[in-house]
């Protein structure tokens, strides 16, 4: 008698139950800001008041930042809404839904670039009034959840941010931004932001920022174009981080806590992991925090978001094997909504589907994300 | 069948740290001595194949109680592979960094002032 075999692949993406874009974006105007601005940080309203663009004098360049290329990032009479004009949730709740999104995580925009301000206070302030803002918008939103941002500038009074709005219906986790941070995440002066993640079983989100200027990673410094800056910078800061994070022993002494990359695609990874458990045998008392080899910690509790994956209909079969390398447990399906270089979750689906079984896929596309931010 | 082979005279490996590697048979076997006992294992590496005995006998690092700050274990009993520093627990032949690594260990038999090193 034949047996019965059930196949385990899926064919369409609608036969996927979840799909959740792990790192969403929406934009804070300088007014959305300061309009939020708790008392005490009244000096920095007269800043925003009388700058001529508070906003370029963050995000210093010598190109400009490209702004929305999608159609929908277009709407109204006005010629163009940039990067750093109208682009909110109502903007990026509607294109997940039109790309097949159900869920989205919310990071920032121009607040990505958090770390390049020097002053301590301007940057705690900051910090704040993004996140009442944030906090305020998600309400409005089903389909959306954010990463509050901490100010690596002050640990301390980061941690009592992350203490202040844990509780929060929509704050899904920890924003600790990747580019720009000095000294990288491995430090020891992080661990009020990382106990206090911990503590509120928030998972601390890393996402890297391609334009301004900024002390780390160096190569920035001699980018000529946005280009060859976005090429480069996303996946150094991340390795540096990495690197930091794991050889510093900080998932050993935070073994709850979840780390999660964004907005460098995963190529860097294998190539990564490899390198780390290489230094970490072969110059193995240099790295005594780590009982065990950095890829099993990164198999416990990284994760890496997809976007952005390119032009993989090239040679599809090579991004399956790419996340198979990586780990499909440990994949997370990013947007990267509604930013321009964004990727349809067909980008990954297609290429992945046939490769891996059905709950891997699942996994990847959205119960991993739905898991480790916890998504109702 | 297990053998014994006589690989050094007592008073060759007459304190902690000292060693002597002989060759049974085609392959080469290191006999050290520590706190007076005495531990043999292959001089063979298995991250490439490197001759892991002919390396320096090291103590080890650790983290303190909280975490952060270090401290050194001063019990030289791991041997740190010459060619890529991969480091063996010559009391166990077993990695100290990973569970998944380690390297053939024997047992070491003292007769008349000869160690013998059994295979």
């Amino acid at each position: 008698m034949a047996r019965s075999v059930e196949r385990d692949r899926l064919t369409s993406l609608e036969e996927v139950d979840v799909v959740v874009d792990a790192d969403a974006h929406a934009q804070a105007s300088w007014d959305d800001i300061r309009a939020h601005l708790d008392d005490g940080h009244e000096r920095f309203e007269r800043f925003f008041e009388t700058s001529p663009a508070p906003g370029t004098e963050m995000n210093l360049y010598h190109s400009p930042t490209p702004t929305y290329l999608y159609e929908d990032m277009q709407g109204g009479e006005e010629e163009t809404a940039g990067l750093y004009d109208d682009a909110k949730l109502a903007e990026t709740s509607a294109v997940a839904e039109r790309i097949g999104v159900d869920a989205g995580v919310v990071n920032p925009t121009l607040i990505l670039n958090l770390n390049f301000v020097r002053e301590r206070d301007y940057a705690v302030a900051i910090m704040q009034g993004y996140n009442d803002w944030l906090v305020s918008e998600l309400a409005e939103y089903d389909n959306l959840v954010g990463n509050l941002v901490v100010a690596p500038h002050d640990p301390r009074r980061s941690a009592e941010e992350v203490e202040r709005l844990a509780d929060e219906d929509d704050i899904a986790g920890v924003q600790l931004l990747g580019t720009a941070l000095l000294p990288p995440a491995g430090h020891t002066c992080y661990e009020p932001i990382y106990e206090a993640a911990a503590a509120n079983d928030l998972p601390v989100s890393m996402h890297t920022s391609g334009a301004g200027m900024k002390p780390f990673p160096e190569q920035s410094f001699w980018a000529e174009t946005y280009a060859e800056d976005h090429v480069t910078q996303h996946p150094f800061a991340h390795m540096v981080n990495v690197s930091s994070l794991l050889l510093g022993g900080v998932p050993e002494r935070f073994p709850g806590l979840t780390f999660v990359f964004q907005e460098a695609g995963i190529g860097y990874v294998p190539y990564l992991l490899r390198r780390l458990d290489t230094a970490y045998h072969e110059l193995g008392p240099e790295v005594p925090a780590l009982p065990d080899p950095p890829s099993e910690y990164v198999a416990d509790s990284f994760y890496w978001c997809t976007q952005p994956l390119g032009h993989t209909a090239e040679t599809p079969r090579h991004l399956a094997w790419l996340v198979e390398l990586v780990g499909p447990g440990n994949v997370m399906f990013a947007a990267d909504a509604p930013h321009p270089d964004f990727d349809t979750p067909e980008e990954l689906f297609d290429r992945v589907r046939a490769h891996f079984g059905a709950e891997a896929v699942e996994a990847m596309m959205g119960k991993n994300a739905m898991d480790v931010y916890d998504i109702a | 069948m297990t053998e014994r082979y006589p690989v050094a005279d007592a008073e060759e490996l007459s304190e902690d740290g000292s060693r002597v590697i002989a060759e049974i048979k085609g392959q080469e076997i290191a006999v050290f001595r520590h706190r007076g006992e005495y531990y043999a294992l292959a001089n063979y590496c298995v991250h490439q194949a490197g001759p892991l005995c002919e390396g320096a006998l090291s103590g080890d690092i650790d983290t303190g109680d909280d975490g952060w700050d270090w401290v050194y274990d001063d019990e030289e009993k791991y041997i740190v592979c010459p060619w890529h520093g991969w480091m063996f627990d010559i009391t166990t032949g077993r990695s100290p960094k990973d569970e998944r690594y380690a390297v053939p260990t024997y047992d070491v038999e003292v007769e008349d002032g000869t160690v013998y090193a059994v295979r």
